[in-house]
């Protein structure tokens, strides 16, 4: 009687030990899916700062406008339409080694900061950049201003003008970047450049 | 003694064989014998296939696209686009005559499609735009062949399907501008594969192989079929400049396809046309190249959707 009052006593402790285990794994659980079906908070919205409002006063023109803030707009704001065309032409004129390849332009897609910005979509009404992509075409940029140093072994090498020199300074900054893929591409590129 | 151990011990209910382990050759017999059964009908498959079928030459995939079931066409279709894209595939993509083959399958199913756009344009003209498109649905087959030989004309060394992209790139009106568009897209597409052929054709394929290429342009160029002759002509002169007279008539010159192709108002075709400028040359090309660089983003961007 003793023996059998002693086995249900033991039962009852592991059933309660049980109970509490699977409890504890319910609210594992039940905190793993609510925080992970997070919705963005609407009443704190993440957003880049408004500065087109910000540019105008109400004085009369040109004091009305907040010039240094237009200036910080124009580093805010991603490309003017038509950049995906403009860049794949910009490439290709490089990939040929052309002596019209417009380095601007060839600059433009070697700024990373730019490219997180033109490279963007909108998830869970936020703004999200799409890193791959847009350190694809800083990638692919290196390559274009690589292949046209090669395109001019042929010829003697030509005087380094302003613009291209402004290139050589980013893609050593690039150099030293943090992402490797874009690193090793411009290390790769600058063995091309006409440098002493 | 234990519950268990009582079990054991006791000896076995009358009426039951004694249970053994099974040998090696039984586990043997267990699967090789099926094993055997199931590779010798493969291999009759196999042979039935390679002997009367015939296997991937140029004749079963065009057979196969000529065949009026649709499963069987596009079974023709999923092959040889798969088979083409290997690297052990290079003979097939040198086949002169094949290649214009598919060409000849391209013009005529682009004509059956005008046809077909044409009569449906004036059928459903007074319907509801709900209705339009769900009519436009039903050129489907017709709409994908035209795409797939669109696409397949540029897998090849010869770039024999330089003319037909070219005309399809610079079709800017048509009765269903959603399917024109798309073809456009391929169509450029197809020219930018034509163009990389170009340009590891030396690479991949011997001297001899390549003076094959020629000899049948050439052969072809004297044959009797214009078609032919003159998709022959400007695969000619895009392999060897200096093989056919440059203002030969009816040579169609890609860097003024895609200068006149520059201008057009879909900003998803020029964004292409920029990129496909790495595998073509031409007078016009750096001008192109240039007005591409400045380009502002005019026009539409027409978004074709899976239903479409």
């Amino acid at each position: 009687m003793t023996q059998t009052q002693q086995q249900d006593s033991g039962l009852v402790q592991r059933g309660l030990l049980l109970l509490g285990g699977m409890t504890a794994l319910v609210v594992v659980v039940l905190l793993i899916v609510l925080r992970g079906a997070e919705t963005p908070d609407k009443s704190t919205p993440h957003r880049q700062p408004l500065l087109v409002p910000a540019c105008v006063t109400i004085a009369p023109f040109p004091a009305a406008l907040g010039w240094p803030l237009v200036v910080r707009l124009g580093e805010q704001l991603p490309s003017a339409p038509g950049w995906e065309i403009r860049y794949n032409a910009a490439a290709a004129l490089a990939r040929r080694g052309s002596p019209s390849t417009p380095w601007p332009l060839i600059r433009e897609m070697l700024d990373e900061q730019r490219q997180q910005r033109n490279f963007v979509m909108l998830k869970n009404g936020q703004i999200m950049p799409q890193e791959e992509d847009a350190q694809r075409t800083v990638y692919s940029a290196l390559a274009a201003v690589a292949e046209w140093h090669k395109k001019q072994d042929g010829a003697a090498a030509p005087s380094v003008s302003a613009d291209l020199q402004l290139v050589y300074e980013q893609v050593d900054r690039l150099a030293k970047d943090g992402n490797t893929m874009v690193r090793v591409q411009a290390d790769r590129t600058r063995q091309t450049f006409f440098r002493k | 003694m234990t519950q268990s151990d009582q079990r054991t011990d006791s000896p076995a209910p009358p009426g039951l064989p004694p249970v053994t382990p099974p040998s090696g050759r039984f586990i043997a017999q267990l699967f090789l014998v099926p094993g055997m059964i199931v590779l010798v009908a493969v291999l009759i498959i196999l042979g039935i296939n390679y002997l009367f079928i015939g296997g991937n030459t140029p004749q079963t995939f065009l057979s196969k696209l000529d065949s009026d079931n649709a499963d069987i066409r596009w079974r023709g279709a999923s092959d040889l686009a798969q088979h083409i894209k290997r690297p052990e595939s290079k003979l097939l993509k040198a086949d002169v005559s094949f290649a214009l083959a598919l060409a000849e399958r391209l013009r005529k199913a682009i004509d059956e499609l005008d046809d077909q756009e044409k009569a449906l344009a004036t059928k459903i003209a007074p319907l509801p735009q709900a209705e339009q498109d769900k009519a436009w649905r039903k050129l489907a087959p017709q709409r994908d062949f035209v795409e797939y030989l669109t696409s397949a004309l540029g897998d090849f060394y010869a770039p024999v399907g330089v003319p037909l992209l070219c005309e399809i790139i610079n079709r800017e009106s048509a009765a269903d501008v959603k399917g024109n568009t798309m073809r456009r897209r391929r169509a450029i597409w197809a020219l930018s594969n034509l163009g990389a052929q170009l340009q590891v054709l030396a690479k991949e394929l011997t001297s001899d192989q390549q003076a094959k290429i020629q000899g049948d342009l050439k052969q072809e160029i004297s044959g009797t079929n214009s078609q032919r002759k003159s998709w022959a002509l400007n695969a000619l002169y895009h392999l060897d400049k200096s093989a056919v007279a440059k203002d030969a008539p009816g040579l169609v010159y890609v860097d003024r396809a895609f200068a006149q192709c520059a201008k057009t108002q879909d900003r998803f075709l020029r964004l292409q046309l920029a990129y496909a400028f790495n595998f073509w040359d031409g007078e016009l090309a750096e001008p192109t190249l240039l007005s591409l660089a400045r380009d502002d983003g005019f026009g539409t961007l027409i978004r074709i959707e899976e239903k479409d």
